[in-house]
Order: C-alpha cells, then structure tokens, then sequence
C-alpha cells in the first residue's frame, strides 16, 4: 500500500480558528471533514506537487460541534459534518425530504457513509478516470494543464452536456442533484449560496469557495406538503460504485424540480424538463416528454451515447414515481 | 516535522491563539486494552488506524485488499461501535476512541466466529476479518436482522473467492445463537 | 459400481438478492468422515490470527519497490538515482542492466519465448535474461530501479526521487492492430521485426501432440469436407475475455528473502513453490526457485520456503512477472544488503494480466438441420496466456465433441498490455465451446440443450456407444453425465416453462426477458496425473506420541480448504479421527502432491488415499505385535485399533504410538500410483477422458433503456464425481459462478486509446460484485463417480467461473435477439447493440 503522502494536521476549536487557519495558509491548507475523499487522494497522489495540500484543518473538534440535524420554522438544517449514515437514517430527513435521504443512503458503502461527511461529499474532487489516475499521469485541465485527455480518450463516464472551459469530467457526488431538487442552502462562513450555484470547475476543486471559506451549515426547505422528491442512481453494482448517472426529483404541489449530475462537470438542473412537467399532470406521457426535454442538450463525446439513454431513463422513472404515493 | 514550504505561525503575522493547533498525545482502547501514542514520535500525521493497529500493535486482521482505495473493506475496524475502514482513518483523529478487530471479537469468543467456521463462510480468508467486523457492528446495533439489512450492512466488503452467500448463513447463525437458540 | 446421485440443494427462502442454500447432506454409510460437513481446519483465517505475506517481519527487515512504468511503451535512455542513494534509511538501489539482476543459463522460464515480457532477453541472446529490464512494454510493469529502504514510506519517497529519461515508443494494445503490416512494434527487447509470436519457440507440439511442431495450428477431419456436408454454414465473430483483471486484487503480492549462512529463505506468495520436473511437461512450472538459487548463489536444497496463508490465487500466479518477480527482486536485493528483504508490489503492475485466450475469433461452423456439427474452423489472434495451452480456445471443442472436421488456427501478437494468465482456467475455451452451439441452436431455432447432446462426446467420437465400451473396460458406472446434469438443471430453472425464442418476451417492467444455458466438461490435472514413472508428487504421515498425525508435504494453502480436505481423506483411509489429523503444509522435504488448485484434489485424493491406506496398514502391523494377531484380524476406527472377532479387545492409536515409538519413525510415504479409480490404467496420460460435465443456466432481464443486465436466477449443476467436502464444493460452486458473472457483465480494464494506459485499475472502478450484486443461486453437485482419481471425483475449482462466463451471452441474446460480440457485456455494450450508445 502507498503511504499517504506528508501533511501537517491541526485540530481546529472553533470555526473562526478554521478559518483563521486556512487563510494564513494561503491555499495550502484543506479543510478536512471525514477524510474520505482527501486522504485517497493524498495516497495516490493524482495532483501535481504545486497542488497538494501541506496542512489539514480538522473541522471534527470545532465546537459547538457541526453535527446535527433539526428542523425549525420549516427549514432542515443540518450540520456541515454530519455523517452521511445519520442522514440516512434520520426519520425526519426520510419522511419529508426523502430524496436527500435516499441519496445520502446510496453514497459509497455503509463504512464511508459512517465516515464521510455531507460536507466533504458536496466538496469533493472529481474522479474522472483521467484526473484521478495516480501520479499526476494524466496533467489535466483540472490541474493547471493545458489540454483534457478524456475529450479524446475513453471518455465512456464522461459529460454528456459538453465541456466546461475545455474539461468533460464529471461532479459525482450523490447529494449534489438531491440539493438542487430541494432547492437547499449553502451557508458558509462567509455567504449563504444556493445549491445551483454552489459547484464550479476549478483547478482541482469542484465548488466556488475560497481557500478560507468552509460550509458550516445545509439548509433544506421543506418541500410542499403535496410534492413528492426521489431520489435514483444508475451505478454498474448496487454498492460501492460511484454514480454514472444519478438525479433527485421534487415534483407536486405546483413545483417540479429536476437535477441529475454525473452527466456534466457541474450537477445538471434539467431546467426544460422542469417547464414541459409545468400544469401537467404525471402520466407516462408526461414522463416521456420530460425525459426527452431533461436530454434535449446532450451532446455525446465518442464513447458516451449511451449514458443520454441511461439520463433519459432516470428521468422518466423519477417523474413516474412522484406520482406513485 | 519538517514540511517543504511550511509556514511557521510567526511568519504568518496571525495571532496564533487564533489557530488550529496540532494534537500532541492520541490515546485510544484497542480490544479493551488502552494505548497512548505521542504524535510525532510514536505516530505521524500520515499515519493511517490501520498502520497503527498493523505497525505498532502487531494485529494482522486490518488487510488491504484495494491497497487503500476505500473501496474493498477488508481493512474493516469498529471505531466507537461503528465499522470504519481502517486504511482512510487518521491515527491522530482517533483520540479518545475505541477500537474493536476481529482478534478482539474472536477473543470475546463471539458467536460470529464458530458461525463462520460451521457454514464455510471464507474460503481464503482475505475479506473475512473484514467482513466479521462489519457483521459484528450490524449484530450489535441489530440482535435480529433481516436477510435485507445483512446484506446491506455487508455491501462494502468484497470478497473475490465469493464467499456470500455462506457469509449470509453464518451471519444468521449467529444472530439465532445471540437470542440463544 | 453404482453411485447414486445426491443432490445438495435445499434453498431456505428467497430474498430480494439471492436465495441461498443451506446444505445438506444424506449421509452416506460407506464413508465416516468424506462426503460429510467436517469443522474446516485452518480457523486462522477467521480469527484474525493468520499471517499473510505481508505481515511476516523479520529483524532488520527491509523493504522494497520496484518503478512503475507510465507508459505502454518506452525505454529507459539515462537513471539518475544520485539523489537517491545518499538519502537517509535507504540501503539498496538497484538499477536495470546492473549485472546482479543478470539471469544465465535457463532463461527459459523468464518468458524469452512465451508472451511473458517480466524478463527481458533478446532472441539472439536467449541465454541471458534480465529481471528487472530497461524496456516497458506495458504500463504498469516493473521497469528500470528498484528500492531497498527501512520502512515502505522510506521507499515510496526515494523512488519518487529517481530521474528517469525515457524514450517513449509508439505502442500498440489491440490485438487485430498489432498484425497489420504497419503496426509498430510492441517489444522491441525481443529483437524481431514483426510482432508475431513465433510457433516453433513457444512449441505447442509438447504439449498438445496433436499441434504438428513448430505450427499454430491444430486440425481434425478435413473442414472442407465437412462445410460441404452440412445443410447450413454460418459465419461470426467475436471478440472475448478482453481486459478482464485476472486476479482481480485479492492479496497484493509480497516476497520476503533472506540469505544468511549459506541458506535462502523464502517467505512468498505463489502458487507452486517448487519446480516441477520435465516429466510432468505442461504442468505450470514452479520456475521461481530454481533461478532464486541461481541469483543467491546457494545450491537448490538450500533455500528454505515459507510459504504463509495466501489470498486467492485462482492460478497465474505461477508465471515469473506474477509469482515470482517480487521473490527473485527480494533475494538480489538480500545478497546485496545482507538483510532479509521484503519486496512489496502494488496492483498496478498485476491489474493488466487478463483472462488466459483473450482476443479476437472467427467461426464458421457448418452443420445439419438435426444440429450436428460437422464442421468448424476457428482463427483468433488471442492470447496463448502461456506455451502450455497450446492454440487458444480450441482444447474443449476438440476434446468434448464429436465434431469430425474442425480446424483452429492462430496468430497470437505481442502487444502492449500487460501478459494474459489464467485465473479459474477455461473460461475462452469454453466461450467458443458454447458460441458455436448456442450459434447453431439459435439458427435452427432448436433447445441449445438438444445442440449440446448430440454433439457432446470425446476427440470426435459419440458418447454411445465408443466411450461407454471405454468406461466398462475401465470400470467406470456406464452414466451420462451431460445428460444428468441437463435434467438437474432444467428443472431446477423450470426452463421448459420459460423458453422462449429470442428477443420475444417483454415483461411488464419493461424488461426483456431472457435464458440462457452453457456447458462444458469437468477441469482436472488431465495429462498430469501420476502416470507418469517418475512422478514427482508424494505426501509423508507422521504420528505423533499423543495419537495425532500430520501429513507432511508443501503445498500453498490458496484458500480452497485443502488443509480439511486433505486431512478428512487420510482421516478415512486411515481410520482415524478427523480432529486427529493434520496438515503441516510448509514441509521442505515433501513436494507435496498437485500443486495447482485445477484438479488439485482429483490428483492429490489420490496420493492421500494412499497415504492413509498405507498408514492403516503401518498402524496394523505395528499392532499386531501388540494384539499378538494377524494385522488382517485387526482393524482401526475413530483411532481406536480392535480385534474385529472381538471389538471389546482394542487399544488406542496413542497408545500404540507411544508405546513402539522407535517403529513409526520416519512416517509413512505414499505417491498415489496404486489407487486410481478405475480397473485399469489408460495407456497413455491422453487418454485420460474427461466424461464429466457441468452446466449453467441463467434468467436474465434485460432494461432496454439503461442497458443493464439483472441475472434473476442462476442454476449451476456439477457433477464433481464424488463431493469429498460439501462446503467445500459449495464454496466452489458459489465463487466461480459469481466471478464468472463479474468478469461476463461488469468486470473490465479500461484502457486509454491514446496512451495505453489503464484508467481504472483500483476497485472503485473496476467492479468486482459486491454482495448486492449477485443473483440467487441454485447450486447443485452430480455425482457419477467418473473422474479418475481415488474416488471418481473431478475438480471444481474452475469449471462454475467457466460456464458462468459463457452463459451469459446466449441469456442475452435469447432476451434482446441480438448477439453482442464483445464482452464483457456492460450496459455500454447492451446500449450500444440496441442502437442507443
Ligand atoms: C470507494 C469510494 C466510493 C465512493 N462512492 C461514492 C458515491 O457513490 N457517491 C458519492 O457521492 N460519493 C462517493 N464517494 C465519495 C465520498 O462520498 C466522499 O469521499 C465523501 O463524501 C467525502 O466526505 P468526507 O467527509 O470524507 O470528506 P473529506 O475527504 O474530509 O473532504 C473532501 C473534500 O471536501 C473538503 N471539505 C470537507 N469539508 C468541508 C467543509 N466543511 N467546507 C469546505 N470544504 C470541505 C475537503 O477539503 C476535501 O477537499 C466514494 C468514495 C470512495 C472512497
Ligand atoms: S484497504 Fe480496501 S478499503 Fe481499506
Ligand atoms: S474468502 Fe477469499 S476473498 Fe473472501
């Protein structure tokens, strides 16, 4: 086994302490939450050497601690480090924003969702085959290179809705798309963002923070109590894979929602399949027309066609089960 | 421990009551038994639990069967009661916990383990700590599990030899022997 | 002699993921301790208490890596290791080219003439080879330095200090690309100028004499003759066991050597730790000693091997680059520091070793409207995996049928991949064994089981009544296994109720529905049993003065429970109990029996039945002098030696041990050349006949939108001849079935058209099923008792991966109704052939 490679770690007490820290760092240090996602990448070292982080701030001994979950004038909020399992099994979370739990329940397997946190799962890399593919083999956009070698490559898991400044790979968090449908929150120390605004395309991150900002809270509206959300995920097995397409679905009560990720280097809002849904009633019809809307856009790369049947199909799917009640 | 390009907090020009501090002692319980470990010295930062458990402690259960890719479980521990995988776990996070492998679970004499041997549920042997353990954690939390939450607890263990299903058995086994039937 | 079937199969209930089955067992009165569910021995493994390669240590140890290289071809031009040795805690940098990584004399084995690239020789020097070499023909493989230092992360930051000039090369990874006339060469070391493997080097005849020497070819019949007899000629192609992970990353490799006092010690991970004479030609060869002497300078009978638990093998890992590699760096590195050394290898330099017989094939086959095949010629260009196996995927279809006329030809390419190896051995072979029935069934639109029956026989001749005159001759039960395993099968899948014609059954989710059935015959050791005069394999049974015994001999414990197994034989034969008998598996002295795990218990039942005998018959004599009777009026039960006039007259095993210590020492030797089942010995090793068969059958629903294939229902009936451990046979059935669906619908390496390198060599990516994944499971065992070996068992160790493999493709087909002509058969491939990716 490669050994992880050398970092220093701080124990952060407080937010402000967090904060403080990252900042005078300059970049060079990373918040760090369960650990999950940053120490594989620390073991197998995908980044070239400018880009790793020599610091890590733990968030975990920040108190008052950043783990909970409540609901308050209709708003769920929960706690940056809250562990992806207690979403999972959080009563309140699955009866009234069963999309969010659904998703948090399929991330990973049972040993990461204990360890992983919901907000290492909303910040983590991308895991483009190209990109992860250890010692900085492949010196990719997302690394400050100058070309993206899944455009030509095998790029079979890759976006389906064209490139971002030039990069195919695609954002694979499972909570992502079930933010967007829920029309969440993201407050950090600095901003509350909403959840379509939250990713980007960076070098090699994937949200819009700065170097000294961290998500301390996820705020979740509840949704109207006439709309049902979904959550679905199309992996190769029913565990441990990452998503190859996944999307989470608010539909009922006037509202439709519709986000799928996996499929784009941010997580997609299927905007037009949103308005054809607008008035109709849910029926295989609707669906249908949904679904072809939600892929209107794809465009395939050389090898990913089919993942534009496997989008069309979580999206009808998704629409037919918030009729189901 | 001497970073390349490592700021010191002097130079930085912040008040360094206002920053995170590294952690100097790491005590936890291993099998009951407690350690105490001076970071630095005895632990690095990059040290992982399963280094801890395999280096320092001599246990051989913790295995690495996707060479620390998160992605097997065979390094499967329980921190706190909750299976964990021990090769993307800090030692210097695991201060004041409590660590419980399968050489503790055996030594309990836990019924998961004749289980294991009656219905031939490991051919190798290379995922069964991993897969005891995380069994061991379900059985815990739940004395009387379904077929469903078995298998679903037991979904982030390979085992290549495809020992499932005589996996499955033996976990009933010993929920059936727990109720003491 | 009858044997009558049992089948072990009695589900519990049913789940949404899998009904699997608790075994039982009618007991069977002939035998006290075989056949039955006995406590398996080595319980370490379960206890956390078994120490694999990796975790032996040794004072002082040291550690070491070797390069990867990152790219599919290139040389290395200039190592610059300076900064590398001066840093602190590492001891050792070993460069390629250094002489000490110099092997002479009996290069052979390090893969000159086989598709083997680990060491490197060029074939106008063939007399020396290099283990660590200066060329990478893949990426991944072991190339240019290799590092000794105190601890692994010690190593890991000095290999990271090594400067490399490389000269990059233009590579070539498909197989029908490399055989074009301008495709570049894809090893250059080897010194030819076209990226053919050349017949007459790998030389096929010895094993296979029906290979002419120095041909590619293997031929029966006349193909012409039997094209124009057929009523119908079809034509496909297919492109199989491409870029499966062959060992799909259970224990990563690990070597411990240690040179002190004139000796070697070896602690390894590998799957025949010794060399296996001429004799057994074919057998995989325990290459790794022999040249580690070499390398150490000690004389052969000086190495000690170790050999701790290992994680599954399932083969390859007998090859220099897989099994040996590590141990042969670890005793170079050991001469030069003077410290035991343990090499530790990632995944990256394994996870391109593919399926054995991986590559591209072209069918014609020809054939009556009745289903008989009268005609089939095969070209490929796949991978021969090692010389031994002769001319890729032609072994079952020449050896299982009746087929008069076929033909099958190769032309294997080196390319830039890492070499092909066999993991659960068969599975290509029995790909094309199934795609020329299910092909043929499927143009007639007739049952494959009833393709299957008329053609199925032995080297061109029928069943019945040419081989039935063999079996009664040889004294084998007159019993149709493809037959008996079909009605087990059938039924257990209610596939008389479920057939349908191809792509014609959409269920009310949307799904196709589909069926599929594969067959083949039993895996066993073949031509290697111990026919042979001088054969090489015997087991030694010591009693100890507590009563207990151990059975001494060397054999790497690969984790199918030979240690139970082996123990339950000799417990039987010897009268003994079962508690009483041990294995000591590390015993330098004893190579014991098969090494292999194909058909290593049909060999080594052999041995051990013998070895027990022998012991009863030591025991008896040694008694009578005690009992002051004829060892004939004497018998031995549950360790207890009696007077079989009067049981009451008895004294125990122990007390007979102790008392005449000086009479057991030095134990009791067997070779297993007395009891073979069967009355009488073929002539030749070729004419071993391989009578039984196993079947697959599978229910599959096929989503059109997503591509995925759901296996709903899998039925695997074997007949193993005689199940000597249910749970043992069980455990078989299980994980073959599961890995050979992983490697048919989810397993594969990608690799980047643009550089050749992997893209996805970690088990994230590369999908291994988890336990959500597999189907539910009906396994059923067969008994006919016709294998030879002790007790007319037959291997299962390979044969439940090899049809889970092959029968997926016709489920598909029968669901989509259309055939997809290269696996692994992924929802990309499913999408792509419905016209959607
Ligand atoms: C085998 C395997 C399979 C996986 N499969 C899936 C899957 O199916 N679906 C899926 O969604 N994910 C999957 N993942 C990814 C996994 O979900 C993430 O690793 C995990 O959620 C990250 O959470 P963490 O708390 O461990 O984050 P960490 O590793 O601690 O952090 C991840 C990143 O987020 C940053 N970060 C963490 N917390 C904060 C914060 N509060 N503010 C700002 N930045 C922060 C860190 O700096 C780091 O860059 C898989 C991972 C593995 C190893
Ligand atoms: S070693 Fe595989 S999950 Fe830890
Ligand atoms: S028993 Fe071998 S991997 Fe599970």
């Amino acid at each position: 086994m490669r050994t992880i490679r050398k970092f220093e770690f701080l124990n952060a007490r407080t937010i402000d302490e967090a904060v403080n820290t990252l900042a005078a760092y300059k970049g060079k240090a990373w918040p760090f939450a369960g650990g999950t996602d940053i120490l594989r990448m620390m073991r197998f070292q995908p980044l070239p050497e400018n880009l790793y982080p020599e610091v890590l701030i733990n968030l975990k001994t920040i108190s008052p601690s950043l783990e909970y979950i409540k609901e308050e004038d209709g708003i769920l909020s929960i706690g940056a480090l809250t562990k992806l399992v207690d979403i999972a099994n959080n009563a309140l979370v699955g009866e009234r924003y069963s999309a969010l739990a659904n998703a948090a329940n399929k991330v990973a397997s049972p040993q990461i969702r204990n360890m992983a946190t919901i907000s290492g799962n909303i910040c983590q890399l991308t895991h483009c085959l190209y990109f992860s593919k250890p010692d900085n083999r492949f010196h990719c956009l997302r690394k400050g290179g100058s070309e993206c070698p899944a455009q030509l490559g095998d790029n079979r898991y890759c976006s389906i809705f064209g490139d971002v400044n030039g990069c195919v790979a695609v954002n694979t968090s499972d909570i992502a798309p079930a933010l967007i449908a829920l029309n969440a929150r993201i407050k950090t120390n600095k901003r509350m963002v909403n959840a379509g605004e939250f990713w980007d395309v960076r070098v090699p991150g994937s949200t819009i923070l700065d170097e000294d900002e961290i998500v301390v809270e996820i705020q979740v509206p509840r949704p109207p109590p006439d709309a049902k959300s979904v959550f679905m995920k199309f992996s190769i097995r029913s565990s441990i894979d990452f998503p190859i397409v996944n999307g989470a679905a608010l539909i009922g009560d006037g509202v439709a929602r519709i986000a799928l990720n996996a499929v784009a280097p941010k997580p997609y809002r299927a905007t037009k399949a949103e308005e054809v849904l607008k008035g109709k009633t849910i029926d295989e019809t609707a669906a249908e027309e949904a679904a072809i809307a939600a892929v209107s856009e794809a465009s395939p790369l050389s090898f990913n066609k089919w993942k534009i049947s496997v989008a069309k199909a979580i999206v009808k799917r998704m629409v037919l089960n918030t009729k189901s009640r | 421990m001497n970073i390349p390009g490592e700021k010191k907090t002097d130079d930085i020009g912040v008040e360094s009551k206002n920053l995170a501090k590294p952690p100097q002692i790491i005590g936890l319980t291993v099998n009951g038994r407690q350690h105490i470990f001076k970071v630095g010295v005895d632990i690095q930062p990059n040290t992982t639990l399963r280094d801890l458990l395999k280096e320092r402690l001599g246990l051989y259960s913790p295995k690495e069967m996707c060479q620390g890719d998160g992605s097997c479980g065979s390094c499967t521990v329980m921190l706190d009661g909750k299976p964990v995988l021990s090769c993307l776990t800090l030692a210097v996070d695991c201060d004041g916990k409590s660590v419980e492998t399968v050489e503790g679970i055996a030594e309990a004499g836990h019924p998961l383990i004749d289980a294991f041997r009656n219905n031939y549920a490991y051919q190798c042997g290379y995922c069964t700590s991993g897969f005891i353990v995380a069994a061991k954690a379900l059985l815990d939390r739940n004395p009387n599990p379904t077929d469903e939450e078995i298998v679903k607890a037991l979904s982030g263990n390979i085992c290549r030899c495809g020992a499932y299903a005589a996996i499955i058995s033996a976990v009933r086994e010993a929920a059936e022997r727990l109720k003491g039937g | 002699m009858e044997v009558k079937e049992r089948r072990l199969k009695k589900p519990l209930r049913e789940n949404p993921y899998l009904t699997f089955t608790q075994w039982q067992f009618p007991e069977d009165p002939e035998y006290r301790i075989i056949g039955k569910v006995v406590p398996p021995k080595d319980t370490d493994r379960i206890t956390g208490k078994a120490p694999f390669s990796r975790d032996i240590k040794l004072p002082g140890m040291l550690y070491a890596k070797w390069l990867t290289s990152p790219y599919a071809h290139a040389r290395v031009k200039k190592v610059d290791v300076s900064d590398v040795k001066s840093m602190p805690g590492v001891y050792d940098v070993l460069v390629c080219g250094d002489p000490d990584l110099q092997v002479e004399g009996s290069p052979e084995g390090l893969g000159v003439c086989e598709e083997y690239p680990w060491g490197q020789c060029n074939v106008k020097r063939p007399d020396i080879a290099f283990i660590l070499p200066c060329e990478a023909v893949y990426e991944g493989q072991p190339v240019a330095v290799a590092v000794a230092a105190e601890t692994p992360e010690k190593v890991d930051e000095a290999l990271k200090m090594v400067k490399i000039e490389w000269e990059e090369l233009p590579f070539v990874i498909d197989r029908d690309e490399a055989l074009k006339p301008d495709a570049p060469i894809a090893q250059l070391f080897r010194g030819q100028d076209v990226n053919v493997v050349d017949p007459v080097a790998a030389d096929l005849h010895s094993y296979v004499p029906w290979v002419a020497p120095g041909s590619d070819k293997c031929e029966r019949g006349d193909v012409g003759k039997g094209l124009k007899e057929a009523d119908r000629v079809i034509e496909f192609e297919i492109k199989v066991g491409t870029n499966c992970w062959g060992g799909g990353g259970v224990e990563p490799y690990a070597s411990v050597a240690w040179i002190h006092n004139s000796y070697l010690d070896i602690w390894f991970r590998v799957q025949v730790p010794w060399m296996v004479p001429e004799s057994a030609a074919g057998a995989p060869r325990g290459i790794t000693l022999p040249i580690a002497a070499s390398l150490a300078g000690v004389p052969l009978d000086k190495i000690h091997v170790h050999i701790p638990y290992t994680g599954a093998g399932f083969g390859g890992m007998n090859w220099v680059g897989n099994g040996a590699l590590p141990t042969l760096l670890a005793v170079v590195l050991s001469k030069r520091t003077g410290r035991p050394v343990m090499v530790l290898a990632d995944w990256s330099s394994f996870s391109g070793i593919t399926e054995e017989e991986e590559g591209h094939y072209k069918f014609k086959v020809g054939f009556k409207n009745d289903g008989t095949v009268t005609a089939v010629e095969i070209w490929s260009n796949a991978s021969r995996g090692h010389a031994g196996l002769a001319i890729p995927g032609c072994e079952k279809l020449f050896g299982i049928t009746t087929i008069k006329n076929c033909r099958c030809e190769s032309t294997v390419p080196y390319i830039n991949k890492a070499p092909a190896a066999c993991y659960k051995h068969g599975t290509t072979e029995t790909i094309v064994l199934n795609e020329v029935f299910s092909q043929v069934a499927a143009a007639l639109g007739k049952d494959p089981m009833e393709v299957a029956l008329k053609n199925d026989g032995y080297f061109g001749h029928p069943m019945h009544p040419d081989m039935d005159e063999v079996k009664t001759k040889q004294g084998f039960p007159l019993r149709d296994s493809l037959k008996e395993v079909i009605e087990a099968g059938k039924k257990a899948m209610d596939w008389d109720n479920k057939w349908h014609p191809p792509g014609a059954k959409k269920l009310p989710n949307g799904k196709y529905h589909g069926l599929g059935f594969a067959w083949a015959d039993e895996w066993r050791a073949g031509p290697w049993l111990p026919f042979a005069s001088d054969n090489p394999y015997h087991a030694v049974l010591y009693f100890l003065e507590d009563g207990t015994a151990t059975i001494k001999g060397m054999r790497t414990l690969i984790g199918v429970h030979e240690k139970t197994t082996y123990c339950q034989i000799v417990a039987e034969e010897a009268g003994l109990r079962y508690e009483d008998v041990e294995l000591d598996h590390e015993f330098n002295e004893a190579r014991l029996m098969f090494p292999a795990a194909s058909g290593g218990l049909t060999w080594n039942s052999v041995i051990l039945k013998e070895l027990g005998m022998k012991a009863k018959r030591k025991l008896l004599e040694v008694a009578s002098v005690h009992f002051n009777k004829r060892p004939e009026e004497l018998d031995i039960k549950d360790s207890i030696i009696f007077e079989r006039e009067n049981p009451e007259n008895k004294v125990t095993v122990r007390d007979i041990v102790s008392r005449y210590k000086a009479k057991f020492a030095g134990g009791v030797w067997a070779t297993g050349e007395t009891v073979l089942k069967g009355t009488e010995m073929p002539p030749t090793p070729r004419e071993v006949h391989h009578w039984g068969r196993q079947a697959a059958f599978v229910e599959v629903e096929v989503d059109p939108d997503t591509g995925k294939v759901d296996v709903k229902k899998f039925v695997i009936v074997n007949d193993v001849g005689r199940v000597i451990n249910p749970g043992s046979v069980a455990g078989q059935q299980y994980g073959g079935v599961y890995m050979g669906l992983g490697r048919a619908h989810t397993e594969e390496i990608i690799y980047d058209p643009l550089t050749g390198v992997k893209l996805n060599d970690s088990l994230t990516w590369y999908h291994v099923p988890t336990i959500t994944d597999i189907p539910r499971l009906d396994a059923i065992a067969v008994e006919t008792g016709l294998g030879y070996s002790a007790y007319g068992n037959m291997g299962v160790g390979e044969d439940p991966n090899c049809v889970a493999r092959a029968v997926l493709r016709s489920a598909v087909y029968n669901a989509i109704g259309k055939w997809i002509d290269e696996d692994p058969i992924t929802p990309f491939r499913v999408l792509k052939a419905l016209g959607k990716g």
